[in-house]
């Protein structure tokens, strides 16, 4: 089997219309960062307590609502995970946790005495720990994409760091954009995710940039932007096969692995599906772009 | 000089199944047996095996902060390896398997308690301070005295929040004042001193009936009086507070106005537990004690349960000072006959009984409604000895076994159909070389395992995604020698010499496109907290790894093949 042999495709002409479009998502997405005042962030940044229990028999939430405001706290977020007879409690923003979860235990045990009342999980996270880490997220989001640069100079050339770099800060305003939209939270897993996705849209770009580096080298007589085109092809089959399988573990990920890491594997998937597509038409149309523009200047001067 | 490969790859493959024998002779064992296999007497191999997460076998991660506020510079430099090992002597008293104590940063501790039971009595056991302390409870005059004093000072003060009862204060008003503070007479619980060796300071409680001697109604307190209106009545040198007012009464006595009042060396704590009021109300004790200890649980010896004398379902806690603590509390005793001495855990008063006599032997109790387990517990962090300062739970992470099994099996199961997914498509795109690169990401899986396996690390529900994201990643580094194989074979070269040059110029792109994601691999170890730590390590394990089965291995197949026989076609 052999997809895409000799492809030719022209992926170059069109890209300033195509990079036009992938602006918009990402606007959409700021937009609604802008007007929601920041992401629905989880107990690990807000800070609270999160309380995972399995019941024997399925439970209303209502009833649920009723024992924890029995209990003292409002305002909890009351949600089935996975199953109607699994629930997902969530109070945050509550200066002293530490006892929180004793008390939503008790007043669930009593509430449901008749039945089993399993508590699969508790997390607690205190004020502080959740906004050092805030700052720990931004900073190792901040250190990774120094350390690529830098690589990526060394390796390639500065232009090409710039080209990814831009690339990769697509990927990830999609991705943020995406959970802005959909009012999903930002936790943990999610800028572990989030981190591993600056990883992959940059590993997918390397592998077209290197072959723009190669090409640059045997194909001197070829214009700039067909020489990228050109490389854009021939790297597309690995693109896709290496994409597809990715793709197709995130899946059986999200599908079977369970409700715990299914967030996780969300955002992975979307943004190896944005990392894909932005090593073409963000990173290798910039570095056309670039190249143009630098022409342009040499001309005049 | 080309065998060096071959060696390297046999003693690499053989160094990964060996370093996972302990790990399949582990696992193959049913799972009640597993379960006994901890303590002294399990078997050697255990240590070996790859230990699962608490994510994935249950347990609770907790991390505590100290709060050396209150410390001075001296003290707070080696608080935290004090607390360290009082929290580790706690640990080991309690009892469970293969804990994980170890310190972070310059104030915090991180506990790992796989398999825990109950989580909240954990929490309770090793947050707790235990600073047991006896303080001079100060006469009821001196109490008097203050409470008019704080009358005064607190004229005008409003009480910020909702916190304060408005309605309830009618009940504590001198209306009913009448109220007898019963409570105070199962705290202190009068009896005759002849039931008691005289040695032991729950006998030296007062033979006076206790209402006859604290039966005092604050009748002659105004209404208006701030203050001294939220209290219900004066009991052996102690205020009854309603339940319902005492968060006012906290509030008050917070107000910098009553902070100034308060007489100097003295400090208000509050009874332990609350009790029943003879009103039906429920009430709890508010003493005024010196603020200075007269002795602290340092002094002590040794701690244990005992029962209760009055009350069969319920514990004591019975301790012994050194020899030093028993002298000076001799001294103290003989001193003080007559007044009232509490017994203060963390700030908060145990029991307050009256010295009858001097005490030479120092043995004590402490009593309490204490069920089995609170009583043991108590006893256990009075041995362990108190902490340098007052630490906080600050995180706290708790998976319970059930969740834990239940990830295990949708986790493995997400794996194993990846697995296969992954080789079908392999499989069905790049035919036998497809086969290979499947047979070399197998091979990756065992050397990511084997490693974590050698390290000592866990495997956790993050790091099994990890592994499953590594099965697309690993094939990615085939993926791009395949590609490249293939354009040398359209160039019509040899078989032999199109697989050299793929593996060559594919190996820059591949060394790149690893080094970067390497680089994010490593900053999200960096970053990381326990879940996430896992991740990055098997996300770098896989990547280092496949640089070794994805090029080197296949390679070496291919070059094996080949000089073994001559390929027309390749299978790719």
């Amino acid at each position: 089997m052999h997809w895409f042999k000799g492809a030719h495709y022209d992926f170059m002409t069109k890209r300033r219309l195509v990079m036009l479009v992938s602006v918009v998502p990402i606007v959409i997405g700021l937009i609604s960062i802008a007007v929601k005042g920041g992401f629905e962030t989880s107990i690990d940044f807000a800070g609270g307590t999160l309380i995972e229990v399995g019941f024997g028999e399925p439970v209303s939430i209502q009833e649920i609502r009723a024992a924890v405001e029995r209990a003292g706290f409002t305002g909890a977020e009351i949600t089935n995970f996975g199953n109607s007879q699994d629930v997902l409690i969530q109070i945050k923003h509550i200066g002293q946790p530490a006892e929180t979860a004793n008390r939503l235990e008790a007043a669930l045990k009593e509430q449901f005495a008749g039945q089993t009342v399993d508590i699969r999980r508790v997390e607690t996270v205190g004020p502080k720990v959740g906004s050092e880490l805030k700052t720990a997220a931004f900073w190792a989001v901040i250190w990774s994409s120094i350390g690529i640069v830098a690589y990526v100079t060394w390796r390639f050339q500065f232009r090409m760091a710039i080209a990814a770099i831009i690339a990769l800060v697509h990927d990830v305003f999609f991705t943020l954009g995406f959970f802005s939209i959909t009012n999903k939270e930002i936790s943990i897993a999610v800028i572990a995710a989030i981190l591993t996705i600056i990883g992959y849209s940059i590993n997918d770009t390397i592998v077209v940039f290197d072959r723009v580096r190669e090409n640059l080298q045997v194909r001197r007589r070829e214009g700039f932007m067909s020489l990228v085109n050109t490389s854009v092809n021939q790297t597309l089959s690995r693109t896709i096969i290496t994409g597809l399988t990715t793709i197709l573990s995130l899946v059986v990920l999200i599908l079977v692995a369970g409700p715990v890491i299914r967030d996780f594997a969300i955002a992975l998937l979307i943004g190896m599906v944005v990392g894909t597509y932005s090593s073409v038409y963000i990173a290798s149309a910039l570095l056309i772009e670039w190249d143009l523009w630098r022409n342009k200047h040499r001309k005049v001067a | 000089m080309k065998n060096w490969k071959h060696i390297f790859i046999i003693v690499v493959i053989l160094g990964a199944v060996w370093a996972l024998i302990p790990t399949f002779r582990f696992y193959a064992k049913p799972e009640q047996e597993r379960l006994g296999m901890v303590g002294q007497n399990r078997p050697k191999f255990v240590d070996s095996a790859l230990k699962l997460g608490l994510d994935l076998q249950g347990g609770m991660y907790m991390v505590l902060e100290i709060d050396d506020s209150q410390l001075s510079d001296d003290a707070k430099k080696d608080a935290l390896d004090r607390v360290l090992k009082i929290v580790r002597n706690r640990v080991d008293q309690f009892g469970v398997a293969e804990p994980v104590i170890q310190k972070q940063g310059d104030k915090r501790i991180i506990v790992q308690l796989p398999g825990l039971q109950d989580p909240s009595r954990a929490k309770t056991l090793l947050g707790q301070t235990a600073l047991l302390e006896f303080r001079l409870v100060r006469e009821t005059d001196e109490m008097r005295r203050a409470i008019q004093d704080l009358d005064l000072a607190l004229k005008g003060v409003e009480i910020k929040g909702s916190a304060v009862d408005t309605t309830g204060v009618a009940v504590g008003a001198p209306g009913d004042t009448t109220a007898v503070a019963r409570a105070a007479t199962t705290t202190t619980a009068p009896e005759t001193a002849a039931d008691r060796e005289a040695t032991a300071l729950d006998s030296l409680i007062p033979d006076i009936p206790g209402t006859k001697e604290v039966e005092i109604p604050l009748q002659e307190i105004a209404k208006d009086r701030p203050f001294s209106s939220y209290l219900v009545s004066l009991y052996g040198g102690a205020a009854v507070v309603d339940d319902r007012h005492r968060q006012a009464v906290e509030l008050l006595l917070g107000t910098q106005q009553a902070q100034r009042m308060i007489p100097r060396g003295s400090e208000f704590l509050w009874d332990a537990e609350s009790r029943p009021l003879e009103d039906g109300g429920v009430g709890r004790l508010l003493y005024l004690v010196e603020a200075k200890a007269t002795l602290s649980g340092r002094a002590l010896t040794n701690a244990s349960t005992q029962p209760n004398p009055d009350d069969r379902s319920s514990l004591d806690v019975s301790f012994q000072l050194n020899r030093e603590g028993a002298l000076i509390f001799s001294r103290f005793t003989g001193e003080n006959i007559g007044r009232r001495i509490a017994i203060v855990l963390d700030r908060k008063i145990r029991s307050a009984p009256v010295v009858q006599s001097k005490i030479p032997s120092g043995d004590g109790r402490i009593t309490g409604s204490f069920t089995d387990e609170e009583a043991g517990d108590l006893a256990i962090v009075l041995r362990a000895g108190a902490l340098p300062a007052p630490v906080e739970v600050i995180e706290e992470r708790t998976v319970g076994p059930t969740l834990g099994r239940d990830s295990i099996r949708s986790s493995a199961r997400a794996a194993f159909i990846s697995i296969i997914i992954v080789i079908v498509f392999m499989a069905g795109y790049y035919r036998l070389s497809g086969l290979l690169a499947s047979a070399a990401m197998l091979l990756n899986i065992v050397i990511i395992v084997a490693v974590l396996a050698l390290l000592g690390a866990s495997l956790t529900l993050p790091g099994i995604a990890g592994l499953i994201l590594t099965f697309g990643m690993s094939v990615d580094a085939n993926v791009l020698v395949f590609e490249r194989i293939r354009e040398e074979l359209a160039k019509a070269k040899t078989v032999r010499s199109a697989i050299d040059a793929g593996y060559h110029r594919a190996f820059t792109t591949i060394l790149d496109s690893n080094l970067t994601t390497l680089i994010t691999a490593v900053v999200l170890w960096q970053f990381g907290t326990g879940p996430i730590k896992g991740f990055a390590t098997t996300l770098s394990l896989g990547i280092a790894a496949s640089m070794f089965t994805a090029v080197m291995c296949t390679h070496v197949v291919y070059n094996l093949v080949t000089s073994r026989m001559t390929i027309r076609k390749l299978s790719i």
